[in-house]
């Protein structure tokens, strides 16, 4: 069964978690059945594969078409691209800039968010052999090795992607890294001060003396695209305000020197929004997280004040069993130390995809 | 003489029916894949080639639309799990606005082929 193997994983390679894995079960019964029915008919058993996969057609036509039905999380409607975006394009560009300067701020069109350079990353693009492109408000990134077209940049859920600050254009982090997510190519973030954003063979290496555009590259490696973690409960992740983590919490264990691990935990703040089939919902909590680089044996988080009294679950399934009850709309959670607050820690890999992160074993971790 | 299929449809014309062929099979008992694209073949005389590739695609558009519901259950033959697709209300009432459409269209069409003298 190798030739069905790789061709379901080609067949879905771009989507994520319960996605990809739905389908590759679907495809694999059609093809099972398939071939059992080709064995009633005399075939041998290799022969009765071949047949069934070439019916199914090549793999890439199976996953372009599903592409374009699954998308990432539901963040609302696509808003229209600044008209400062086709300004800066038609500007020539000094190819000397090496880096991509991050930075992480709030306004009215994203809410809290980090946002990159546009300028020096059109540069950065260039010496790939990538672009950004187009004078309207679908412009798009293109990178070379891309399996399918790229998205326009605008299609993240916010009103405008685009922010200007001191005469300078930045491009919200998760406009792009959606945008880049939707090229088919392989993403992953690298390293912690100064992180490096990895796009097939292409890297965009960023600069910045925040930690939290890290942060929240991390984060978005476990939220955005990995829709395991927010399905289960329906609780919105917490958009983080500038430098409203004030608080920090340390951990003592078997933390790796230079790994990234992320602290996600509740919060009570009262929310509204509209779920996937477009119906009001609210409620009361939002997931935070809050991601740090490990030193040998120990690791410290940045968290809200007065963050304290939390028990730490071994799985994803026992942290939301831990949340259920927090869920009643009747009475606001509340968390001392004799009802902790429910908290996970994961192992991040920094790769967009199904190995996001892993649920460290609370065994190993020594609350200080 | 033995009745030979007719000729398959156009490709545009498939794709621009695909979402009623797929409900109007859909209709009925649930299906699962393999029993759509068969059943588009069979109950046609074979005008209905559905490639998979793109039958698979359009079934999950139809279930992000809401017009059709899935479960996963087990295969009668292999025993593997397959995804299982029903028609909801909503899918109902979609076929029945496209039905209608495509006979409207199909109508109006008609009385051209008249009035240009194409019986």
């Amino acid at each position: 069964m190798k030739q069905t193997e790789r061709y379901l994983r080609q067949a879905t390679r771009g989507l994520w978690g319960r996605a990809r894995r739905d389908l590759q079960t679907e495809l694999q019964g059609h093809v099972n059945e398939r071939i059992q029915e080709f064995r009633l008919g005399g075939m041998s058993a290799e022969e009765a594969e071949r047949q069934a996969l070439r019916e199914l057609g090549t793999p890439e036509r199976v996953r372009s078409g599903m592409l374009g039905v699954h998308t990432f999380p539901a963040l609302g409607k696509a808003g229209a691209l600044s008209l400062l975006l086709a300004t800066t394009l038609l500007t020539a560009l000094p190819q000397s800039l090496a880096q991509v300067k991050g930075i992480y701020t709030t306004n009215t069109s994203t809410g809290p968010a980090s946002y990159l350079n546009l300028e020096q990353l059109k540069a950065e693009l260039m010496k790939v052999g990538g672009k950004i492109s187009s004078q309207d408000a679908n412009a798009v990134i293109t990178l070379p090795g891309a399996a399918r077209p790229p998205l326009p940049l605008n299609s993240y859920g916010f009103p405008s992607p685009i922010l200007s600050k001191d005469n300078v254009i930045y491009i919200q982090t998760e406009a792009l890294l959606y945008a880049l997510q939707n090229t088919g190519l392989d993403i992953r973030v690298k390293g912690w001060e100064n992180p490096v954003l990895m796009a097939g063979q292409s890297s965009i290496r960023i600069k910045t003396d925040d930690w939290q555009v890290a942060n929240n590259l991390y984060a978005a490696t476990v939220q955005t695209y990995n829709s395991r973690l927010w399905s289960g409960l329906k609780i919105p992740f917490s958009l983080i305000e500038p430098d409203s983590l004030g608080g920090n919490t340390s951990l003592k264990g078997q933390f790796k020197q230079g790994k990234i691990y992320a602290l996600v935990s509740p919060k009570v703040i009262h929310w509204t929004g509209t779920d996937e089939d477009g119906k009001f919902t609210s409620g009361d909590l939002n997931i935070v997280t809050t991601v740090s680089q490990a030193q040998a044996g120990s690791v410290q988080f940045h968290v809200l004040y007065g963050f304290k009294d939390f028990k730490l679950y071994p799985s994803l399934d026992a942290f939301q069993a831990a949340l259920k009850p927090s869920l009643d709309p009747t009475k606001l959670p509340y968390w001392d130390a004799d009802h902790p607050r429910p908290a996970l820690i994961l192992e991040l890999s920094g790769h967009f995809g199904d190995d996001a992160y892993t649920v460290v074993n609370p065994n190993t971790i020594h609350i200080k | 003489m033995p009745s030979s299929p007719p000729d398959s449809p156009d490709a545009n014309l498939l794709r621009g029916h695909l979402d009623l062929i797929l409900l109007s099979i859909i209709q009925g008992e649930p299906k699962y894949g393999l029993e759509i694209s068969k059943q588009a073949q069979s109950r046609t005389d074979g005008y209905f080639d559905l490639r998979v590739g793109s039958l698979y695609p359009a079934l999950h558009r139809l279930e992000k639309a809401g017009f059709v519901r899935s479960e996963f259950q087990t295969a009668p033959r292999s025993g593997s799990p397959v995804k299982v697709y029903t028609l909801t209300e909503s899918g109902g009432k979609e076929l029945e606005v496209r039905r209608r459409e495509f006979e409207t269209f199909s109508q109006q069409l008609g009385k051209l082929w008249q009035l240009g003298g194409i019986q």
